[in-house]
């Protein structure tokens, strides 16, 4: 018969709620970050070219398109703004889509670029200036008239909400300092290298203003998620080791009666199963009633997702030390016995 | 008793060791994130508090080049400078962003003026030796009394002295270089500058610590990469036409400068009172705008109040985790101690000194925790630091393991136990 634990779920659901909290932490300190930084990743580079600021320009920038080496990428031309956050940013990309949160409308499509069309992606900052004509919102940028696709926000108060994106080749010529950005660091490196053998360009390691650089959110935030970790790791061991001192003595007697090991661990581990799984269900039914509801301010950056992975990982880790205990035990118990039966022998 | 600690920590050193460690690391957590959160409170408070001066901010309203050529336009804008400094109705800091031509620079490019936004070409100056290199370099002038509100602390080096902001062109202005110089130059090293239009030594006489920073009007200036020169008082009367032009355009940096006001000086009483200083010295109208926050500072500062909430609401529930575990944890343990408890009381222990050593255990523990806590801390950030959170933690939980031993540590609750055991031993 299955025997619930419930110092077991408990654990469990008390792991869940930190995991899901400090994920929670994490995924809007990193939000905050890239907001602060006009949303570029922090590998992407920032480089200073000529090459697409003369009439040629626009020919350049379709060759750079059509034979990108990457399958996600964007191409900011931040010539207009200020130091890349407010003003006219420049856009070209090609499944990308890790922009600012968009509040209506949609972001740039492979349609928008080469077929002679005006669209923006206006900041929430900008409705203001952009005026409707047959139902549509239109916006005057750089002396000539775009179709507003999309409004984003990206965070109360930002910087980068006084922004405007616009279809980089609808501008000829374009501008001389960009960014190039990508999912992820080693595409835009390789990008970089190949461009610099076509074009002439020159790296800019322009200083940051995020605001990690003010708060060091970075060096406390690892400082914390170290301890916490222990934290969970210490409240892990702790269940195991309550567990196993309740299922020690039926082990050895287990063991005694000469059940094979494939079987005491089935019995052992049906009860801890059982248990972890009330506790997932427990947290599960607790994120329907209580974290999604909490969808405002840090809880947007909540993610059920996530915290069951990193959840599911600590399940594991318990489960293995528990495993690697129990057949310690059971190791330990057939020595002690075939010396007991030694020392009988002996007797004998 | 203290026999019946020491042989009951040995009877279950793995249950007393986890227990332990499990409170030392949750004591730690909590004051390491208290810390963390007080530390973002300051640097909010930082962000918000009058000293930020963005209240106010000067700037000269129309063009100066009348003073140029009246010969007591210098005098004037001198007289306004020192009414500014010497008002009792503001405090009056002097910071300004004039960037300064190094000759033959030779140093790496992200130091020059322009270099984000990628205008950071050379020119070519007049010198007495002909045309020279020169690249023009990120620099700030500063008042004195900036150092005490802002976050310009010292890698190595000196501050500047008073003497210091006492220009005579016989010795060579000292400068405190950003952190980000300290590979490229050292203390005592000498640049050649010109300093709109005059030719000037630099002698390096510091560095910054890494992100120093001031608070300039809608944004914080980092310094790592900027030059820092005293904003100096002129003490040598201009013996010709150019010495005039250089010094009418330094003063007329001195006197765009932040205000703080004094306890009863309103905001909207500044433009009046800064345009009658202008007047009673002769000179035009000066601009005088309010900068409460700027979209970047609300950013930061909004921010950081979701996560220093964000860093409570995690210690909270760090607390909640730790104490229904350890209460748990707490009485299991005392269960699994009833036949102990037993023996001793049939060995002539009282249940009181019983009761008594329960409760030393957990203050023991309790207290090696909150030591563990605030030695880890201190190693950490470097300081010592106490969360009140700690102490408020440690009694609540005394206090609530006093009653479970009250409640569980009785007579008639061992006996009942000890019936429930031998009942399912049968």
């Amino acid at each position: 018969m299955v025997k619930i634990n419930w110092f077991v779920c408990l654990c469990g659901i008390l792991m869940f709620t930190l995991i899901a909290a400090l994920n929670t932490y994490i995924n809007y300190l990193g939000e905050i970050e890239r907001v602060s930084e006009g949303f570029y990743n922090n590998f992407s580079v920032r480089f200073k070219s000529d090459s697409f600021s003369d009439t040629e320009g626009l020919s350049k920038l379709k060759d750079l398109y059509d034979n990108v080496n990457m399958k996600k990428f964007v191409l900011y031309d931040i010539t207009d703004t200020n130091n890349g956050l407010g003003g006219f940013v420049g856009v070209l990309s090609k499944n990308y889509s890790d922009f600012p949160k968009l509040q209506a409308g949609r972001y740039f499509k492979e349609d928008d670029f080469f077929h002679g069309s005006r669209v923006a992606v206006i900041g929430s900052n900008f409705i203001n200036r952009a005026y409707f004509n047959n139902n549509e919102r239109y916006v005057d940028l750089l002396g000539a008239t775009y179709k507003v696709i999309g409004i984003f926000q990206a965070y109360k108060g930002a910087s980068i909400n006084s922004a405007v994106y616009y279809n980089l080749d609808s501008k000829n010529p374009g501008g001389k300092i960009f960014i190039l950005d990508a999912r992820d660091v080693k595409s835009v490196a390789r990008q970089i290298s190949i461009m610099e053998n076509s074009i002439k360009l020159q790296k800019i390691n322009a200083s940051s203003n995020s605001i990690n650089r003010f708060f060091h959110y970075d060096r406390y935030t690892y400082i914390l998620l170290v301890f916490i970790i222990m934290f969970i790791l210490a409240l892990s061991s702790i269940k195991v080791y309550f567990v196993l001192r309740l299922q020690k003595d039926f082990i050895l007697v287990f063991n005694l009666l000469g059940l094979r090991i494939k079987e005491i661990l089935y019995k052992c581990f049906l009860n801890f199963f059982c248990s972890e799984a009330i506790s997932i269900l427990a947290f599960l039914i607790l994120n329907t009633m209580v974290m999604q509801t909490l969808s405002s301010g840090m809880w947007e950056y909540y993610s059920i997702s996530q915290t069951l992975f990193y959840g599911l990982i600590m399940i594991i880790f318990t489960i293995l030390l528990e495993l690697t205990l129990v057949l310690h035990f059971l190791k330990r118990d057939k020595e002690t016995t075939g010396e007991k039966i030694n020392e009988k022998n002996v007797y004998t | 008793m203290k026999r019946m600690f020491i042989l009951n920590f040995c009877s279950n050193p793995v249950k007393s060791v986890l227990m332990l460690i499990f409170l030392m690391i949750s004591f730690s957590v909590l004051n390491t994130a208290m810390y963390i959160n007080d530390k973002y409170g300051e640097m909010t408070q930082e962000l918000r508090s009058d000293t930020a001066l963005v209240d106010v901010c000067i700037d000269i309203y129309s063009g100066f080049g009348d003073l140029y050529k009246d010969e007591g336009g210098l005098n004037r804008l001198k007289m306004m400078y020192k009414k500014l400094a010497s008002s009792d109705l503001f405090r009056y800091y002097e910071i300004y962003t004039q960037f300064m031509y190094v000759l033959n620079y030779d140093g790496p490019p992200e130091f020059k003026y322009g270099y984000d936004a990628g205008y950071d070409e050379d020119n070519l100056l007049d010198t007495p030796k002909g045309k020279v290199r020169a690249s023009r370099i990120n620099c700030v002038q500063v008042s004195k009394n900036c150092f005490d509100i802002y976050n310009m602390k010292l890698l190595n080096g000196r501050y500047f002295s008073d003497k210091d902001y006492l220009y005579t062109s016989e010795k060579p202005l000292p400068v405190i270089m950003g952190y980000e110089y300290r590979d490229y130059y050292k203390i005592g090293d000498v640049l050649k500058g010109d300093y709109i239009a005059k030719k000037l030594d630099l002698e390096i006489v510091g560095f910054l610590k890494k992100d120093s920073h001031i608070r300039k009007g809608e944004a914080l200036l980092y310094l790592d990469r900027y030059i820092v020169m005293p904003i100096f008082e002129c003490t040598e009367e201009p013996s010709d036409l150019d010495e005039r032009v250089f010094q009418v355009r330094h003063y007329a940096n001195k006197t765009s400068g932040y205000l703080k006001l004094m306890k009863g000086t309103v905001i909207g009483e500044v433009p009046g009172i800064i345009n009658s200083i202008s007047a009673s010295c002769g000179l035009d109208n000066y601009s005088v705008w309010h900068i409460p926050y700027s979209l970047k500072v609300d950013f930061l500062t909004l921010s950081n109040e979701y996560m220093a909430a964000g860093l409570k609401y995690l210690g909270y529930i760090l607390m909640a985790v730790f104490f229904i575990l350890f209460i748990i944890l707490f009485i299991k343990s005392v269960r699994a101690q009833t036949k102990i408890f037993a023996a001793y009381i049939i060995s002539g222990a009282s249940l009181k000194s019983i009761q008594h050593y329960l409760l030393l255990e957990i203050s023991i523990f309790i207290l090696t925790a909150n030591i563990v806590g605030v030695l880890v801390t201190t190693a950490i950030f470097r300081l010592p630091y106490y969360s009140i959170y700690l102490l408020f933690v440690s009694i609540l939980l005394l206090g609530i393991i006093a009653l479970i031993i009250v409640r569980t540590a009785n007579s008639g609750s061992i006996s009942q136990l000890l019936l429930e055991e031998n009942k399912n031993v049968d």
